[in-house]
């Protein structure tokens, strides 16, 4: 599946690991280093997406899994740079097949969009093979030089460009996904279960821009093996925080008096066991997919003067919680940000 | 094994908010004092190497540390009275592994609370034996392939998380405390509740199969102290400065409180603090009866 990717760098890190003994050196020859043995080494960095759908949902499905759902799983992915060096992070076998440490790990998601924007994600990944190989497999990289490449690399292909459909098919609006896309909505209330119905705090209230960020907190464990190579890359907490900038013709709602003025200190609206995050986006032709922070606290407000030919919004800073029970039997524990399938409904962990 | 996400900890038929545990297995040594007749060097299967030995009953001392929630200091106060009383100890640190105790006597019991944390505290406890250990042979792929929704506790009688109906009881913050003395609320900044006892093991020379359980267990003494730094903000709230002996103290917890009587200032000081800090006094009080109310 190729992506619409906007960047990508993701590179050796090698990190050496220096000798700070002394070695009877004078002033004219000391040096901070002068042993040093090789680190453990992985390979690591960003790659930064429009957001799209794909091709029957494809990529959103891949992004759900690779994001949160199936975290704990490598992914195999390929990056050229050039159109002729391809970098390839494979798994060993089909996916899920072999937890193993080849492949290419998700380390973090950050979703973002504002006015005249698409929707992007940077994602954070880290791997520890790698291969480079042609992009057609034995070919000299010569027959991919400046002259012959008339058509590209992917673009010659038309059954591989067709899965990021180009040319806005139908009208969808969802290759890439722009802003005015999404229904970004903080809700206050009753839980209505995962992707359920909104509870909008406040008549008239607009999303002006919104971002979600996931961090995975990966552990690369390295261990006295006799060999450079980590033996497994394991998954820790999730960190999940997010913004979301509001707009109401007659005021934002403050978080602790809430839109009728009831909440106190001591007694605040809004707090975790009743507030949540949740994007919608309508699919081409129905349906719903969804980024949801199944439970949020909200841990920053800013509502500031902010010039003459400014609108003055209203910016809250939230954090994504664990703990909220699933709707869905076996009444499992939501990881602290959910992101559905294609279908709109909580894909299965591990799937 | 995984990360240490997966682990719990469980006092008596409550789970804590745990933060780590040290709980060693350790071997008891009995080493002889005599002569062996090693040799300096060859043979090396005959260089003397440690001296004739046997190993005495396993001592599993440890201590838990956690953050407090409502029921794990309402089960602490108790236990703190019912001091000569034992509770069972579930440790788990990962998946498919855990052991249990369940003769655990308390040696030391801590309560702190500080600006900007939640109330923490740890207990040390005596175990006289450990009633089971499985660790988990699952290997990581098992592990994440077979449990990604880890323990299954948090919908299953774990403290309630999201700080369900605003009560900040799970954990309890620091704002959420106060400390009388007499009949005065003092502004404290930090505090601090520690009580301590020994816990002594009787063994009797009466079996002669192996290293033998403890007959008995007492516990002797208990100190408590209670310490921390206070703010005079308001003179009218405390009207005095604290003296030296006080007939009773309370120190509430969210919706709970331990009461003492008795108090006896052991220090206190009030020293010049760098130009940013504020300028509390420190105290400590050593506590002499502990109420049951």
């Amino acid at each position: 599946m190729v992506v619409l990717a906007t960047g990508a760098s993701v590179n050796l890190v090698l990190e050496p690991i220096y000798s700070t003994a002394v070695w009877g050196a004078g002033w004219y020859n000391a040096a901070e280093a002068a042993h040093y043995a090789d680190n453990a080494l992985r390979y690591e960095g960003n790659i930064d997406v429009e957001l799209q759908m794909g091709a029957a949902g494809g990529f959103w499905d891949f992004m759900s899994k690779f994001i949160v759902a199936s975290r704990a799983y490598p992914r195999s992915l390929e990056i050229s740079p050039d159109g002729s060096h391809v970098y390839s992070y494979l798994t060993t076998g089909a996916y899920n097949a072999n937890y193993d440490t080849h492949g290419a790990w998700c380390k973090s998601a950050n979703f973002s969009t504002s006015e005249s924007s698409f929707v992007t994600c940077s994602f954070g990944v880290v791997a520890i093979f790698r291969t480079e190989t042609d992009p057609a497999g034995g070919q000299n990289y010569s027959n991919y030089s400046y002259i012959q490449q008339a058509k590209g690399v992917i673009a010659s292909d038309c059954t591989v460009l067709s899965v990021t459909n180009p040319l806005n098919p139908a009208v969808g609006n969802v290759d890439p996904i722009p802003f005015w896309k999404t229904n970004a909505q903080i809700n206050v209330g009753t839980y209505d279960g995962e992707f359920g119905t909104a509870s909008l705090p406040q008549v008239g209230l607009e999303t002006v821009e919104w971002s979600v960020d996931v961090t995975n907190n990966e552990k690369i464990l390295y261990t006295c093996s006799g060999s450079r190579l980590p033996r497994a890359v394991l998954m820790g907490p999730m960190d999940v925080s997010g913004n979301v900038t509001l707009y109401n013709p007659q005021g934002v709602f403050d978080p602790i008096t809430g839109p009728a003025g009831t909440g106190t200190i001591t007694s605040p609206y809004a707090y975790a066991q009743n507030t949540w995050f949740q994007v919608a986006i309508t699919k081409p032709g129905g349906g719903v997919v969804y980024i949801e922070m199944p439970a949020c606290v909200i841990m920053g407000d800013e509502y500031s003067i902010t010039g003459m030919d400014n609108i003055t919004n209203r910016a809250f800073t939230l954090k994504g919680m664990g703990g909220r029970c699933s709707t869905v039997t076996p009444t499992t524990v939501l990881p602290p940000c959910i992101i559905s399938s294609y279908a709109g409904a909580l894909p299965a962990a591990g799937s | 094994m995984a990360l240490g996400y997966a682990g719990y900890i469980k006092v008596g038929n409550k789970y804590a908010l745990g933060t780590g545990t040290a709980v060693p297995r350790a071997r008891t040594r009995l080493d002889s004092n005599s002569g062996y007749g090693g040799r300096v060097s060859t043979p090396t299967y005959q260089i003397g190497i440690g001296a004739p030995r046997t190993y005495d009953w396993d001592v599993f001392d440890g201590s838990l540390s956690f953050e407090y929630t409502k029921d794990i200091f309402t089960l602490i106060k108790a236990w703190v009275l019912a001091r000569d009383t034992q509770n069972n100890i579930l440790i788990a640190p990962r998946m498919g592994t855990s052991e249990s105790f369940s003769e655990t006597f308390w040696n030391s019991i801590s309560i702190s609370a500080g600006e900007g944390a939640a109330v923490d505290g740890s207990i040390g406890f005596v175990a006289m034996v450990r009633d089971s250990y499985g660790y988990g042979l699952q290997g990581l792929q098992a592990e994440y392939a077979n449990v990604p929704n880890g323990q299954g506790l948090m919908c299953n009688g774990f403290p309630d998380p999201l700080n369900a109906n605003h009560l900040n009881i799970n954990p309890i913050p620091f704002w959420n405390t106060s400390v009388q003395l007499g009949s005065d609320k003092y502004d404290f900044l930090t505090w601090n509740l520690e009580f301590s006892q020994e816990v002594v093991k009787f063994f009797a020379c009466n079996v002669t199969a192996g290293p033998q359980a403890p007959r008995y267990v007492g516990v002797g003494p208990m100190t408590v102290t209670l310490s921390g730094t206070w703010m005079w903000i308001d003179p009218t709230r405390p009207s005095a400065f604290p003296s030296d002996s006080i007939a009773t103290a309370v120190v509430s917890v969210a919706d709970t409180s331990m009461s003492f009587a008795d108090l006896e200032l052991t220090s206190i000081s009030d020293e010049v603090q760098s130009s940013d800090s504020t300028t509390p006094v420190s105290m400590e009080y050593a506590v002499y009866q502990v109420e049951s109310t």
